[in-house]
């Protein structure tokens, strides 16, 4: 971890393209998933203020990486409390979210089919989130998306470590029983024409 | 969403998957790592659920996204060198405040230890420092200390000093204020005399006046002076010695005067030296014979000059 953490200190790309290949993907699913509205600039933001900050660093590379998602979660909140000050219209939000989708999707070529794919994932996945609260809902993402322990999670959220171990409990308990709404929903109304597998027939389209 | 177990059990009385208060903090964990198995009996069921957010985690951005903010996060690191944390203006100004009180507390308590402050800021703080155990000057024990001083340069001491350089001292005249002679005995003069010890040092007393010519000491005047009246020399040794002031006394007032009480009667145009002696013990050189010699050049109230001082009892003897 010095010596990279040297070579980041230092600018050098190649190393800071492996840890963009690291940490990009987990920062940028966190941020879509707190509901951050550009997830991929504050992405950038993120990786940013690391670079401007990994001087002053010291520590081990989960220690690292805890540290650059406390970034994040900084600034989301820090976007989020922007954002509550003036009214934006939130595009997934629109009324006419779903019109809007089916036009683009046929006029679409074929490069845009997998961002669209994407969308339609981004969507399932916070349906899955949608019913936790919003401590849970951080737990379970730091948890999970972040790939992080539960004392960093704790030390991120400001909070102690059982409070954490509490919180994922509960998370995981309302996870369940939404599933299980799910499963009775499938199996009350089934659809003859569907041959999905369990999982998206669990997870499909809300 | 509820934390309630009861909650646990579905509605539409679907199969129930297990409780969750069976699952521990392990199987929590491997839950999150993706290490559950899909027919684990309480988890399960959230496998697919953990997989789709683990999957949400990919990159969506293309390569060109890649690119620029790797060599814009690259540069970024290059540019900012280590350079101290920023401070905020909050800081800075609770810094600034946290300094100017300190620096303000370290002045007065320095002035304060010179005593130098006003009178009741010097109290203040001497009441505020005590209380941590620091004694500084409260102003209270200069003040009395300049009542004393007063005493000493008012009426009383310039009573005894004009006696001492009086006419009546410079003419060896009876005993004058100055003197000690409280050492009465010289007033005396006979055991004066006797009474005065060569060894002893001199010691002069500014008193302002005493009965004249040995008669007995005014009443007001204190034991020594009437010893001195009965027995000038013997009573004096008995007396605590006007040598023996405290310390602090011989600070204000010389090595050898002693302080001259606040009631005193004003100097009689001739005195036996028993005047003051309410102050004095009868030992000082009051020898009558001393006195004589000294009695015209005395200068009664300097200080040390104790021969002068009995120079009374010397007009008497």
């Amino acid at each position: 971890m010095d010596g990279f953490l040297r070579e980041i200190r230092a600018g050098d790309e190649r190393s800071w393209a492996r840890l963009f290949d690291q940490l990009a993907g987990p920062v940028a699913g966190y941020l879509r998933l707190r509901g951050a509205a550009e997830p991929e600039d504050l992405t950038s933001e993120v990786f940013l203020r690391v670079a401007r900050g990994v001087h002053a660093f010291e520590g081990s590379e989960d220690q690292f990486r805890s540290w650059v998602f406390t970034i994040a979660h900084n600034l989301v909140l820090d976007e989020r409390r922007t954002r509550s000050r003036r009214p934006v219209t939130d595009r997934r939000e629109g009324p006419n979210d779903d019109a809007d989708r089916g036009a683009t999707r046929a006029a679409a070529p074929a490069a845009d089919i997998e961002a669209l794919s994407r969308l339609d994932q981004e969507q399932r996945v916070e349906a899955l989130v949608h019913d936790l609260t919003p401590d849970q809902r951080d737990v379970v993402l730091l948890r999970i998306v972040a790939d992080l322990p539960v004392q960093s999670v704790a030390e991120i959220l400001g909070k102690e470590p059982n409070a954490i171990r509490q919180l994922q409990h509960r998370a995981v308990e309302a996870l369940r029983r939404d599933a299980q709404r799910r499963e009775a929903e499938r199996r009350d109304a089934p659809r003859p024409d569907r041959e999905a597998s369990v999982d998206q027939e669990s997870f499909g389209d809300p | 969403m509820t934390s309630d177990p009861t909650a646990d059990v579905p509605p539409n009385g679907v199969r129930h998957l297990g409780s969750v208060s069976t699952v521990t903090d392990e199987d929590i964990d491997r839950l999150f790592r993706g290490e559950t198995a899909p027919d684990d009996p309480a988890l399960g069921v959230l496998v697919p659920v953990v997989g789709e957010l683990r999957r949400s985690s990919v990159p969506l951005a293309g390569g060109a996204w890649l690119r620029e903010n790797v060599a814009a996060a690259a540069a970024a690191a290059r540019e900012s060198t280590v350079v101290p944390l920023p401070t905020s203006g909050r800081g800075r100004r609770i810094r600034v405040g946290v300094a100017a009180a300190a620096a303000t507390v370290a002045l007065t308590v320095g002035l304060a230890a010179a005593d130098t402050l006003p009178r009741p800021v010097q109290a203040f703080t001497a009441h505020a420092v005590g209380a941590l155990g620091v004694s500084l000057p409260d102003g209270e024990q200069d003040q009395q200390d300049q009542h004393d001083q007063q005493d000493d340069n008012g009426p009383n001491g310039q009573d005894g000093r004009q006696g001492g350089t009086g006419a009546q001292d410079q003419h060896g005249g009876p005993g004058d204020g100055a003197g000690n002679s409280s050492s009465g005995g010289g007033g005396q003069g006979e055991p004066g005399g006797a009474g005065s010890d060569p060894a002893r040092p001199p010691v002069s007393v500014p008193v302002s006046a005493g009965p004249v010519d040995g008669e007995p000491a005014h009443p007001s005047t204190t034991a020594a002076s009437h010893d001195g009246d009965r027995d000038g020399s013997a009573e004096g040794d008995r007396q605590p010695s006007p040598t023996t002031l405290p310390d602090d006394d011989a600070s204000h007032h010389g090595p050898t005067t002693v302080p001259t009480p606040v009631t005193t009667v004003p100097a009689p145009p001739r005195g036996d030296g028993s005047a003051g002696g309410d102050t004095s013990g009868g030992d000082t050189s009051g020898g009558a014979k001393k006195q004589q010699e000294d009695g015209a050049s005395d200068h009664g109230g300097s200080s040390g000059d104790g021969s002068g001082s009995s120079g009374h009892g010397g007009g008497k003897g």
